[in-house]
């Protein structure tokens, strides 16, 4: 069957790893995916141009126009102290988004290190060691725990992201442990420890990589969950510290204004809840994927 | 079966045991004393030395910990700083409203997924499903706290139908409009019932191309009666484990929708406890919520054995 026939597009693909032309006909087989990274290039994308994008400097007040409607000058309407919304909230995707993937990236080098290293302890004292531990933070609701981490630590943007990243690093910890074990009893394993390679190199070299697809495809969906988590400790004053407009700290600032202003809160709910539709729609794409 | 359930029970005690040395560890093993993070900079050296005392750390560490732990086994979680009242006690008030709240959250997730499960599972790679799915997906990625603050605006502010419900609960026998007490409770079940319908569906899928589904059918079984009967029954167990799982966030989820909707249950007694700076109230309220996950998912591996007699315990 030739390559390039329609029914086998994935093989089409394989054969040219890497061209555009075989990701893009593999992406349009998916178009869940394809929306999925779309929204989140133009999310990040808008937190890093935020400085370009916005009309109005997040934190310019303007007294003349407080809690005025989305119109024609602010697009999406102003606060109480007349501060542009729409910039606040372009302003607000950096801190989001950023913590939110900064804190999973960090949760995924953590769990990763220790679900590798109780694979490889496997039946011995420090596996069930380690998993026990990890199950116990398990057990705690991941928002409760957070709290705890984040007012042990203080406020502050590194803090709320490592409250955030201890929060995600067990089940991290558990697929690692999981698939590394699988990987463990695979044929080029047992070859390469029988030419005598070190443990740090086979660890490194060989399980290490063929575990962290299923790594990165969760930690794309647990994105979605940090930025709830992020938002959810800025809305209780717990995260970033307030002049930072963070998405959830703009909707507990315009609580208090609800019932006139109902923009204030619904814009940025709206990117968050947009945000992690498309984090969860990437992360299960690529988990099909892989 | 017996054997079993005191083995899972001591696994649940260790995990609990290691999840209190956690919350434990919280205060210890971070750089600074609790004693400045709770007075702060101005602090005067006696207050600290005042304070130190008055949570023992001035002991060692181990004798703390053991202390801490020999506390837990009595039943003590310390006293407040602030109220000046055992944890216990305030944990005890605050603990109804929240398992009423998760507990009606539930059953109200339960009775929206199990028909619609089924359903969708029954007409799977229709449109009905993919519209369901689809709706779902967007059920699953709105933060509870959103539709908590949705439905304020839109049946407290707009339509005046409810008022935020505050202290009113069935346990306190509190008259109150039934929409203002379901209204939380919506809120929290509409980030649970997403994910219930999702797992539903995939084992409905798989149950109806079991044998004895054709079976049932060719006995000449009613489709709505082999729904029920076969097909529901079969996929029942999966869904328990995922209400187990999903437990956490669900607490997660009442800790912000009792401060939104001003309940006084535990949640609410954490985030006060953060903003008093009230360290017992933290690691006790931290605890208890933890300890509630690991019963929550001891019971539900207990129930597995007691629904489905073919599961087997090594």
């Amino acid at each position: 069957m030739l390559a390039t026939s329609p029914s086998t597009p994935d093989a089409a693909a394989e054969a040219e790893p890497g061209r555009p032309r075989g990701w893009l006909r593999r992406l349009r087989r998916r178009p869940e995916l394809a929306v999925g990274l779309l929204i989140v290039l133009v999310a990040l994308l808008a937190s890093v141009l935020a400085p370009i994008l916005a009309p109005y400097p997040p934190d310019l007040a303007n007294f003349n126009v407080t809690l005025a409607a989305p119109g024609p000058g602010h697009l999406l309407g102003t606060d109480n102290l007349g501060r542009d919304v729409l910039s606040r909230l372009l302003a607000g995707a950096g801190s989001s988004l950023l913590s939110a993937v900064g804190a999973v990236a960090m949760a995924m080098a953590a769990g990763t290190a220790v679900g590798v290293a109780a694979a490889y302890l496997t039946g011995r004292f420090w596996d069930d060691a380690l998993m026990r531990i990890m199950d116990a933070v398990l057990a705690l609701p991941p928002l409760v725990l957070a709290i705890a981490v984040a007012f042990v630590l203080g406020s502050g943007l590194v803090n709320a992201v490592l409250a955030i990243a201890v929060v995600f690093t067990p089940s991290f910890a558990r697929l690692a442990r999981s698939k590394a074990l699988q990987v463990m009893q695979l044929g080029y394993v047992e070859a390469a420890r029988s030419v005598g390679a070190s443990t740090p190199r086979l660890l490194a070299r060989h399980v290490v990589p063929n575990i962290l697809g299923p790594s990165i495809a969760a930690g794309v969906l647990q994105v979605g969950s940090a930025v709830i988590i992020e938002a959810s400790l800025s809305f209780l004053g717990l995260g970033l510290a307030p002049p930072a407009p963070t998405w959830g700290f703009m909707i507990s600032s315009g609580v208090t204004y609800l019932q006139q202003a109902p923009w204030l809160v619904l814009f940025p709910s709206a990117a968050i809840a947009v945000s992690v539709f498309g984090f969860t729609l990437v992360g299960r794409g690529l988990n099909d994927w892989m | 079966m017996l054997a079993y359930a005191v083995r899972r029970l001591a696994v649940s005690v260790v995990t609990l045991i290691l999840t209190a040395t956690i919350t434990f560890s919280l205060v210890h093993l971070v750089p600074g004393s609790p004693v400045e993070i709770i007075l702060g900079l101005q602090a005067t050296s006696a207050e600290i030395a005042t304070l130190t005392r008055e949570l023992h750390l001035n002991l060692p560490v181990w004798q703390q910990y053991l202390d801490w732990l020999g506390g837990l086994a009595h039943g003590q979680l310390g006293t407040s700083l602030v109220y000046h009242q055992p944890v216990l006690s305030l944990v005890a008030q605050a603990l109804p409203h929240t398992l009423e709240l998760s507990l009606v959250a539930v059953v109200m997730s339960l009775v929206v997924a199990l028909p619609v499960g089924v359903y969708i599972g029954y007409r799977a790679r229709t449109g009905v499903d993919q519209g369901v799915s689809a709706a779902a997906t967007v059920g699953a990625v709105v933060p509870g706290f959103v539709w908590g603050l949705v439905f304020i605006y839109v049946f407290v502010y707009r339509l005046h139908v409810a008022q935020i419900a505050g202290i009113a609960s069935i346990s306190t026998a509190e008259w109150v409009n039934p929409l203002s007490y379901v209204l939380p409770a919506v809120a929290l079940g509409l980030g649970l019932a997403p994910s219930l319908i999702q797992v539903l569906r995939t084992e409905v899928i798989e149950v109806y191309r079991a044998d004895f589904v054709r079976t049932a059918r060719s006995k000449g079984m009613s489709e709505l009666r082999v729904a029920i009967h076969d097909v529901l029954r079969n996929a029942l167990l999966p869904l328990l484990t995922v209400v187990g799982t999903q437990f956490g966030l669900l607490l997660s989820g009442v800790v912000i929708i009792e401060n939104i909707f001003s309940i006084p249950g535990v949640g609410n007694l954490l985030v006060g406890g953060v903003f008093n700076r009230d360290y017992p109230v933290i690691l006790g309220t931290v605890l208890v919520l933890g300890a509630i996950i690991i019963v929550i998912n001891l019971l539900v591996d207990l129930a597995y054995g007691l629904i489905d007699p073919r599961v087997s315990y090594q």
